[in-house]
Formats: C-alpha cells, sequence, structure tokens
C-alpha cells in the first residue's frame, strides 16, 4: 500500500515534471512568436543596442541622471550607466595609479561628485550664523581680517536684492542647503578669508598623498566662483582674489591694515579688479575664474573678499557675497560665467 | 548612374542613387570594394538586408535623401541663408523623430547596421531625450523593461547613490 502511494506520488511528481516542462516549452513557443511584431521584426529591447551606441546615448545624459535614473530603472541598464568605458572621459590629469584603483572599485559616479560637485569651501552658508556674534572666532573656516565700518552683516534673506535662486554647493558627505544666505559689507572696507588645504581635500576624496600631490602637479582644473551683488539703494563695491600658493608657510598673522602679502608666496592668483555695484542693476552677478595649466607645486587656496558701500552710511549697505564655491573641473555655471567673462573683457577694453 | 537596390527582409526593394547611399558607409563601403574588383558596372547593385524590416529600411532611406538634397542645398546657396537653412534643417529633424520608442529602437539597430552616423547621432540624441527627467519607472515603462532590481538591491543603490538622489 505504501508502496503504490508511493509509486503515485512519484508518478504524479513525473507528470507535474512533464507538464511544468510542457508548460515551460508553450511559453517560451509564445514568447519567441510574441517577440515578432506584426511587422516582422523583432521586440525592442533597449540592453540589447550595440556598446557603442549605448555608450553614446548615456554619454549624453548629465551625470547626475545617470546615477539617479539609470540605475535604478534595471541591472543591465545599471551596469551600463556605471561602467568604466562611459566615465572614465569625464575625468582629465587623474594619477594613472589613482586610476586604476578607481576602474577596480567603479568609483567613477562617486569621485565625479567629489571632485566636481562639492565645495572645497567650508561655511559657505552666511544665513546660518545669524545670531551668532561670535562666529568669526568660531574654527568656521572663514577669518575676518577686516571688520570696517559696523562690519560684516550676515542676511538670510539677503536684504534689498532679490533672493539668490541658487543652491550652495555642499561639502563632501553634508547635507544639502537649500536657501543661500548673504554677507553683507559696511561702510569702510569689511574683508574675510578662508584657506583651504588643497592636498588634505584630495586625501579626503580617497586618493593617497602621492596621487594628490601628482594630481595636483598635474594642473586639474580648480575653480572659484562667487555670487555677488548690491543694494538697490546704494551704489557699492567689491573686490575678489584667489591665491593659490604651495602652502607651505603658515598664513601670515594678517590683520587687514595693509593689502593683503600674497605676492609673498603666491603661485598664480586671480584677482577680480575693483567691481562696482549699481543700485539700477540690483540683482546677483557671478564672479568666476577657473585655473588651468598652472605651474606645479599648489597646495593651497586662499579666497579673500571685499566689500564697502560707496557713499559711507551707516549700517549694512556695502556689497553682498553669496554661495561662494571652490571645486575642480569647469564651472558649473557655464551661461552666467561666458556673460561674466564678456563684461570683464569690455571694460578692461 | 548606377542605381543601388536595398532588399529588407521580406524582400521588398528600395531603389536609391549613389549620392544618397553612400551617407549609409556600409553600402559605400561595399560598392567601393565591388568597383576595384569588377570596375565599373552598370547593373543596379542589390544589397540584401536581413537585419532591416521594410519600415525601417524606408525611414532610413527617407533620411538619406532628404539630407542629401539639404547638402546640396547648403553648398548651393551663399552663406547668408545658411543659418535660415540650418533651421529649416533642424525643424525637419525634429518632425523626423516624431515616432514611437520601438520605431526609433529599430532605426538605431539599422542607422547602426547601416552605418549611418548623422542618423545614429539624431537617434541617439532622441534616445537620450526619452530618458531625461524622467523617473526609473517610467523609463521602465518607455523602454517596456521589467523591473530586475529587488527591493534590497535598489534600497543599496539608494544608499550608496545619495548625493545624486537629492
Amino acid at each position: 500500500m505504501a508502496a503504490t502511494d508511493l509509486m503515485g506520488a512519484l508518478r504524479g511528481m513525473l507528470g507535474l515534471d512533464v507538464s511544468s516542462a510542457q508548460d515551460q516549452n508553450s511559453t517560451s513557443y509564445t514568447s519567441d512568436i510574441g517577440a515578432l511584431t506584426t511587422e516582422g521584426r523583432q521586440r525592442m529591447d533597449i540592453l540589447g543596442l550595440p556598446d557603442g551606441v549605448m555608450l553614446s546615448v548615456l554619454d549624453r545624459l548629465n551625470p547626475r541622471e545617470l546615477v539617479s535614473t539609470c540605475c535604478l530603472v534595471s541591472q543591465g541598464l545599471r551596469d551600463a550607466a556605471i561602467s568604466n568605458d562611459l566615465w572614465r572621459n569625464k575625468f582629465v590629469d587623474l594619477p594613472e595609479e589613482f586610476r586604476d584603483l578607481i576602474e577596480s572599485r567603479r568609483l567613477y559616479p562617486w569621485l565625479w561628485h567629489a571632485l566636481y560637485q562639492t565645495n572645497l569651501l567650508s561655511n559657505v552658508n552666511w544665513g546660518n550664523i545669524i545670531g551668532n556674534r561670535n562666529w568669526l572666532m568660531q574654527s568656521s573656516g572663514w577669518r575676518v581680517t577686516l571688520h570696517g565700518g559696523h562690519g560684516w552683516s550676515a542676511e538670510s534673506p539677503p536684504a534689498a536684492i532679490p533672493a539668490l535662486e541658487v543652491k550652495p554647493l555642499p561639502r563632501l558627505d553634508a547635507a544639502p542647503i537649500n536657501t543661500a544666505g548673504a554677507l553683507a559689507s559696511s561702510y569702510m572696507w569689511c574683508e574675510v578669508m578662508q584657506a583651504v588645504d588643497l592636498h588634505t581635500e584630495l586625501q579626503k576624496r580617497r586618493m593617497s598623498s602621492r596621487d594628490a600631490d601628482s594630481y595636483l602637479d598635474g594642473g586639474a582644473e580648480l575653480t572659484f566662483s562667487i555670487w555677488y551683488g548690491g543694494r538697490g539703494d546704494c551704489r557699492s563695491r567689491a573686490h575678489i582674489m584667489v591665491v593659490l600658493d604651495s602652502g607651505r608657510d603658515a598664513l601670515v598673522p594678517y590683520t587687514g591694515r595693509h593689502d593683503f602679502p600674497w605676492e609673498r608666496t603666491a603661485i598664480t592668483h586671480w584677482d577680480s579688479g575693483m567691481l562696482r555695484l549699481d543700485p539700477q542693476d540690483n540683482n546677483w552677478k557671478l564672479a568666476t575664474h577657473t585655473f588651468r595649466g598652472y605651474p606645479a607645486g599648489i597646495r593651497r587656496a586662499i579666497i579673500v573678499l571685499k566689500g564697502k558701500d560707496e557713499p559711507w552710511w551707516a549700517g549694512h549697505y556695502g556689497a553682498k557675497f553669496a554661495a561662494p564655491e571652490l571645486h575642480f573641473g569647469p564651472c558649473r555655471w557655464p551661461a552666467q560665467a561666458a556673460a561674466a567673462a564678456a563684461e570683464e573683457g569690455s571694460t578692461s577694453a | 548612374m548606377r542605381n543601388i537596390v536595398l532588399r529588407a527582409n521580406d524582400g521588398a526593394d528600395h531603389v536609391i542613387s549613389v549620392a544618397a547611399a553612400s551617407l549609409c558607409k556600409t553600402v559605400a563601403s561595399l560598392l567601393q570594394d565591388l568597383e576595384a574588383s569588377k570596375g565599373e558596372d552598370t547593373d543596379p547593385l542589390i544589397v540584401p538586408l536581413p537585419n532591416v524590416c521594410n519600415c525601417t529600411l524606408q525611414k532610413v532611406l527617407g533620411f538619406c535623401e532628404q539630407q542629401r538634397a539639404f547638402d546640396e542645398l547648403c553648398t548651393a546657396s551663399p552663406a547668408a541663408q545658411q543659418a535660415d537653412l540650418t533651421r529649416q534643417i533642424q525643424a525637419w529633424q525634429m518632425e523626423y523623430m516624431q515616432v514611437s520608442t520601438d520605431e526609433l529602437y529599430h532605426l538605431v539597430m539599422a542607422a547602426h547596421y547601416l552605418n549611418v552616423p548623422r542618423l545614429l547621432d539624431l537617434c541617439t540624441d532622441a534616445m537620450a531625450e526619452r530618458i531625461r527627467g524622467k523617473s526609473p519607472a517610467q523609463v521602465r515603462e518607455c523602454f517596456g523593461l521589467k523591473p530586475s532590481l529587488s527591493p534590497e538591491e535598489e534600497e543599496e543603490i539608494r544608499r550608496s547613490n545619495l548625493w545624486a538622489l537629492n
């Protein structure tokens, strides 16, 4: 009895097996038919595109979209979207050994973000220091060297100028910042500066000390951008300077009574010249500079921002700054950068 | 002038001029090889294309003929009209690319097989345009893909790519 039951069960299993095999056959058969549409062509399969074509399709998408959208669509598209072949060309002058490391771990998307989309400066949203009178004394990265007139004033939202519709670039691994606060100057020169150790920042981006050296010595593109603007009721002036040096000297104990002694150590620098702000043109403008092909040996960047008003009014009627950013790679605002360059050209000519 | 016959996979024949065919690098190189080995020939050359269906082939040939016509116009017209002509070409290409995703896919495959660089450029642009600004689910729907990531995998990807998602 037990034996026949067993046989029956076996037969049942076999029968089940056979019928399931048939099922598989028939489904694969129908799916074969389904693959041919009425016009006698194969079913669309975007992953079946030739590699070269797939690459050129994905290459037209913004890196952020590749990661935020394509990666989540399907396994196949994800592999294509983070493939080394696709990303390799988005980088210039990466040290060879570092490149190998990145390729083996498929870290290109992350590195793109870390180098080109994170801020090397710290505390870039001045709006969040309101009510904290001692912000200058804290290790906020910024150092006030001139507190002329009534001194710097943090504003959020910025007063007597439209809000700046720009998200300040956050630091690596920091939460995004959604509103841009401003720093407004007073009736005598106000000045604030920040020094950035580029070598350390690169090491935070997973480069070894040697890789960081060769990356910097290779003259990697380094961009500084900042938005500046004046009030609608007062003329003002702004002055921006970026100095790149070897970082070997400690930053001089500089109080701002004289011009910043950048010539002493600078390997290269950018000086915006005196920027005059007209009340008629009451909106934010971009000042930006991309360092390219600079000599070897640069390890530190020093940013110096100066502002004041023209008619010596009590209060904070001087030029304002917002959303400063220092990062590798080209400027994030190509259109505004081109406009700024054109304006600079016309005033110097 | 020699005529070229392109035969689609269902046997339909399409006659095109050498000038238009020269945009298809695959056909052009075939033609060159033949001429090098056999010399000038006036018989029509039949090229069977087992990978390309009739309606896609028609679409590709439409592109070749039209581009050829635009090229002739470009060389003939003075520099002052070039901008106007470029606008005209762009408008035509916009119109041309109004196809379903399925058709677009076959167009890309055909353009790749026949090696028509300009059409391939146009198609990859259109393809990228269909991914741009969409959510993963919308992209899946657009290209008829089935979700192949498990929720855990998806969560893992989201976590490692947090920077791109906010």
